[in-house]
């Protein structure tokens, strides 16, 4: 029989391993879920019973991370969010009838058909649809607009209107109206809004120290209506005024004058006139004019004699004329030896002859 | 002052007789503004007015002034 024996010291520097005791490390085997070999087995057991397939024929991790890069980052959506560089996924686009999930359809074109069983009104679509615009209104509409032109700025042309006849350049400009603005800014009103008035310069005295309207109307009352001056003008009722009696002497007006005189029996103040006749010139004669068959003239300087004077020295009538030839009939004679004295404003030619022999005569005249 | 200017062909002068009137106011129209104008067809002469003496010069101008004036009108 052999017996082996294990050396105590050997087994006690062994034991000196062991560190713990084994109720300590039971617990710390079962950690902090206390969970028994047991529970592991069974965990074990139903993982077991899902690993179906070699884990070998899993996705690996390069394949993972492959599939990874083709997503970006995880980022908090918002209506800015930039353009990802992303992976493009396939999804059907399913609806709930309640029970089951049904594929939504499209058209041939991948539009969404939809058949809204009840669509409600947006907030803003308040009033019917029926009462906006139809479509022969807004073809009325286009109709107009396509009238309209566009110049190659796409502005639009526009015909000047009837009024509008000259160009604005020709207007009043701003600066123009702003002087106009700077004066007028200038007027001043009262609380009424009436414009205030400076007393123009020849506006020297208060309105109301004039004559007034019943001061006129008082004096308009002294002289009758007007009315046309005759000779069989009625005696008028109206005011005496004092008139100075002046008179024209071609140059300048003067005082007419009066003399202090016997006037139908008692002394009155009578005008002083002078006659139209009355000679105002140095007096001329002519003296011994031999007068015969034949007609002969003498002409006098303008404005010709106011007084003529003829004196027939001869023997023999002599036939006159004033201011024309002898008369063929009847004609006025200085008859033989006479003088007459003829008052005749203006006489300017003499004509003389005699029906037979001859005469002489002489000729004043007074202008 | 007057001066006495005789007219030529008597005979002519009693066919056409001279107008004083005329005659003044030919002077009158050539500078010279006379008082009278006396014209006598019968002895052919004419005797001009003024109030002031006319120079030598003017004298001379007036003889030629009458002159042409006949001959105009007698031809």
């Amino acid at each position: 029989m052999l017996f082996e024996y294990l050396d105590p010291t050997y087994i006690k520097m062994k034991l000196d391993n062991l560190d713990i005791s084994l109720s300590s490390l039971r617990d710390a085997i079962r950690g902090a879920d206390n969970r028994t070999l047991t529970d592991i087995y069974n965990i074990g057991n139903s993982i077991y019973s899902r690993l179906d397939v070699a884990l070998g024929t899993r996705a690996s991790e390069s394949t993972l991370s492959a599939l990874s890069g083709k997503f970006p980052s995880a980022t908090a959506l918002s209506d800015t969010l930039a353009n990802p560089s992303t992976t493009v996924i396939g999804s059907a686009l399913l609806g709930f009838d309640g029970t089951n999930w049904r594929r939504m359809r499209s058209d041939a074109n991948g539009r969404l058909r939809i058949n809204a069983e009840v669509v409600a009104n947006p907030p803003n679509l308040d009033v019917a649809l029926s009462t906006r615009a139809s479509e022969s209104t807004l073809s009325a509409i286009k109709a107009q607009t396509d009238k309209l032109t566009f110049d190659t700025a796409n502005r639009l042309a526009i015909q000047n209107p009837p009024n509008l006849d000259v160009a604005l350049s020709t207007r009043a400009s701003e600066s123009t109206l702003a002087g106009i603005k700077s004066q007028t800014d200038k007027l001043s009103f009262d609380a009424n809004n009436r414009l205030a008035i400076q007393n123009p310069p020849n506006l020297d005295t208060a309105l109301s120290t004039r004559a007034s309207e019943s001061t006129l109307s008082s004096f308009s009352g002294k002289f009758p209506s007007a009315s046309a001056l005759g000779d069989a003008l009625g005696n008028p009722t109206t005011t005496v005024i004092g008139s100075a009696l002046l008179g024209f002497d071609g140059t300048s007006w003067g005082r007419v004058a009066v003399r202090a005189l016997d006037v139908v029996g008692s002394t009155g103040r009578a005008l002083a006139t002078v006659n139209f006749l009355t000679p105002s010139r140095m007096p001329y004669m002519v003296e011994n004019i031999n007068v015969g068959t034949t007609e002969s003239s003498t002409s006098i300087a303008a404005p010709g004699a106011k007084i003529l004077v003829l004196r027939n020295k001869g023997d023999v009538d002599i036939l006159i004329g004033i201011n024309a030839s002898v008369p063929a009939t009847n004609p006025m004679k200085v008859k033989a030896r006479t003088i007459k004295v003829i008052p005749f404003s203006g006489v300017t030619a003499v004509y003389y002859k005699t029906a037979t022999g001859s005469s002489t005569l002489d000729i004043e005249w007074y202008n | 002052m007057s001066y006495e200017i005789p007219i030529p062909k008597l005979e002519v002068l009693k066919e056409k007789p001279l107008d004083s009137v005329k005659l003044m106011e030919y002077l009158n129209t050539n500078g010279f503004n006379p008082i009278a104008v006396s014209v006598d067809n019968n002895l052919g002469k004419v005797l001009i007015y003024f109030d002031k003496p006319l120079t030598t010069t003017k004298s001379k101008k007036l003889l030629e002034l009458v002159d042409d004036f006949v001959k105009k009108h007698l031809g």
